[in-house]
This record gives structure tokens, C-alpha cells and sequence, in this order.
């Protein structure tokens, strides 16, 4: 990731329920399906659907639904803390946009999260879910030093195939020692 | 299938008189399975509340575990998502009906129904690894282990993984 990315979290607004929505009928539809509890996750949700769902999941309790900006004022992704079942063990999600990947945006926001969770939290695991099919997402989560738990057997069906979903999780001490690792590196 | 009647036990819809019983249940660790977040101060009030609430959505099924001498042993439950693709189960059991094959009866009853009447994918279950009991009893079920979540829970004072 070069050093000079940052990213920031906001509140989530009208104007970028709008842009989740644009999302939602184009080239993220299954990604936010999913984070959107969408059934079914290929049909396109109306401007109303997505509002709607949105403000059910800002309910929870524990829970905060994040935008993610870049240092040049773009909304480059979404990010989920979600704690709602057990403080103890929060769940993380991030989504970046497609354009906007590979840039070091996905990188700094979940090591954003992931400090907050850890630093302000008693948080001692922390625990994300990626479709199997999703080499990169899967990638991408080790590479923060996520481990794998095990896979959701037969999670949903996608392109005429079931796919398996993959748990991971990263305990306190692993997150500690990965923090140390990169201040040495 | 005839129902939900095996050799030795029959699950039937929950009555009044069966939520003091599931309180108690409720009330002790041994029995309340993994989600030992919750106080112990259930009453059959509050029991019946929360059956009531969780039976309005129509792919919630719960039942109480009657033995074939008719008396009440606990209560077995499952919840489907995605609808017609894949459920979640859950079981109570008395500890005075621990070892006796009522439990494992009860789950099978459920499982042929999920599978061939529901016509389900995949069923799951989860437990702790404290719960060493559950993950025999699921794995002759002919459940897998497929997941480990590590620190997800805890008993006695110590983290447990949840599988």
C-alpha cells in the first residue's frame, strides 16, 4: 500500500444512499445483495428497497454502516462494524468499487477498522465472511491476517453453481503481533 | 413420512402448560445450549413471548420433544434461510432424557422433514466445542464440522470455539 493513502469514515447520507442504489443495479449487485439482504441477489432493488434496508440494518444495535473517502473527497466504498450479537466478537465487511480497487483504499480502510475495533473496543476476535468464489476478497482478508475458520457449506447459488462461504477470523494477539510485524518491516 | 412421530418420541406444536418447563430449561446452563449470553431469569411468560414472536414468520418451526409415554422432554426448532434452500436447528433436551436416543430421534424426525418434505439443501447447527455432547450427538446426525470460530464463545470462564 503506498504510505500516502488515507481514507476516512463517514456517517452514511442521503446522497450516498443514492450512489449504493446506482451500485446495487450495476456491477456490484451480488456484493451488496448480500450486505443488503437481498432476496433474490440478482434481481435490481429500487431507490426505495435499498433506503428501506438500509435503514433496517441502521437499527441494530452495536452496529455502524460506514462510507469510506479517499484524501481527495471521492466515496470510494462501504465498510459494516457489526457487533450486534456479541460485542465480544464484531463482524467486519468492507466493499471498495470496483475503480477505485488496487489503489491501497480496501487496505487502509480495513486497517482502520480493524485499529478501531481492537483500540476502542474490548473486541478480542474479530470475524469476516467472504464467498469462496471471491479469490481476491479471500486473498485480500489473509493478507490482513485473517485466518480461515471454515466454509459455510452451500451458502447460495451463483452462475448455476452452489458456492461455499468462507469464516474468518483474526484473534487480538494475531492482530497485535501482524501491527508489531508491519512497524518492524 | 407419517408426520412427526418416531419410536420414541412425537413433536408437537407447543401448548401453555409446556413454557414453564422450557424456562427451566432456559434457566440452567447445562441445558440452554451455546448461547449462554442471556441471564438466567426466563419465565414461562417471557418463553411464550418470544415463541409467539418467533412463529410469526412462517419458516419458523417449533416443537415440543414428547416422549412416546407422553411426557414433555424439550423443545427442537428450526429456522429456514434462504427459504427452501438451506435451515438452521436448534435442540433443548431435559437432562433427565440425556442418553436414552430421544434427542437423536427428535433431530432425525426434524432432518427428514427439512430434507424431504422442505426439500432443503443443506442444514445447520451450531454449537461450542465445550459442547462436546451436541458435537457427537451432530456428527451421528451425519452433520459435518465445517467451521471453527474461534473465541466465539465462552463457559466456565474460558474462551470456547464455536463449530
Amino acid at each position: 500500500m503506498p504510505p500516502s493513502v488515507r481514507v476516512t469514515f463517514r456517517a452514511l447520507e442521503g446522497s450516498q444512499v443514492e450512489e449504493i442504489w446506482r451500485r446495487q443495479n450495476g456491477e456490484c449487485r451480488h456484493d451488496l445483495s448480500g450486505a443488503l439482504d437481498h432476496d433474490p441477489p440478482w434481481a435490481p432493488m429500487s431507490l426505495e428497497q435499498v433506503r428501506s434496508k438500509l435503514e433496517e440494518r441502521g437499527k441494530k444495535e452495536r452496529a455502524a454502516l460506514l462510507t469510506v473517502w479517499s484524501s481527495e473527497e471521492s466515496f470510494v466504498g462501504v465498510g459494516a462494524y457489526d457487533a450486534d450479537w456479541d460485542p465480544a466478537c464484531p463482524h467486519l465487511l468492507l466493499l471498495i468499487w470496483p475503480e477505485y480497487r488496487r489503489r491501497g483504499y480496501g487496505t487502509a480502510a480495513a486497517r482502520l477498522l480493524l485499529e478501531s475495533c481492537f483500540r476502542e473496543t474490548l473486541a478480542h476476535v474479530v470475524g469476516a465472511y467472504v464467498p469462496d468464489f471471491s479469490r481476491e476478497g479471500l486473498a485480500f482478508a489473509e493478507s490482513l491476517g485473517f485466518q480461515r475458520a471454515g466454509v459455510e457449506r452451500r451458502a447460495g447459488m451463483k452462475d448455476g453453481r452452489f458456492f461455499d462461504g468462507v469464516f474468518l477470523d483474526l484473534l487480538r494477539r494475531e492482530y497485535e503481533g501482524h501491527r508489531e510485524s508491519r512497524k518492524g518491516a | 413420512m407419517d408426520n412427526l412421530t418416531g419410536k420414541l418420541v412425537r413433536l408437537r406444536p407447543c401448548r401453555d402448560a409446556d413454557f414453564e418447563y422450557f424456562a427451566t430449561l432456559k434457566n440452567d446452563l447445562r441445558t440452554q445450549a451455546w448461547n449462554q449470553r442471556m441471564p438466567l431469569c426466563y419465565t414461562a411468560a417471557k418463553m411464550r413471548d418470544r415463541f409467539a414472536e418467533r412463529l410469526k414468520d412462517p419458516h419458523t418451526g417449533i416443537y415440543a420433544i414428547e416422549t412416546s409415554e407422553g411426557q414433555l422432554a424439550g423443545l427442537i426448532e428450526h429456522h429456514e434461510g434462504p427459504v427452501r434452500f438451506a435451515a438452521t436447528l436448534g435442540i433443548i433436551l431435559g437432562m433427565e432424557h440425556w442418553g436414552k436416543g430421544i434427542g437423536r430421534e427428535a433431530q432425525e424426525l426434524v432432518l427428514r422433514f427439512l430434507f424431504e418434505e422442505r426439500g432443503l439443501q443443506v442444514v445447520r447447527l451450531w454449537t461450542t466445542s465445550a459442547n462436546e455432547r451436541m458435537v457427537r450427538a451432530a456428527e451421528k446426525a451425519g452433520f459435518r464440522l465445517s467451521a471453527r470460530l474461534r473465541g466465539a464463545a465462552s463457559s466456565g470462564g474460558s474462551g470456547w470455539t464455536r463449530s
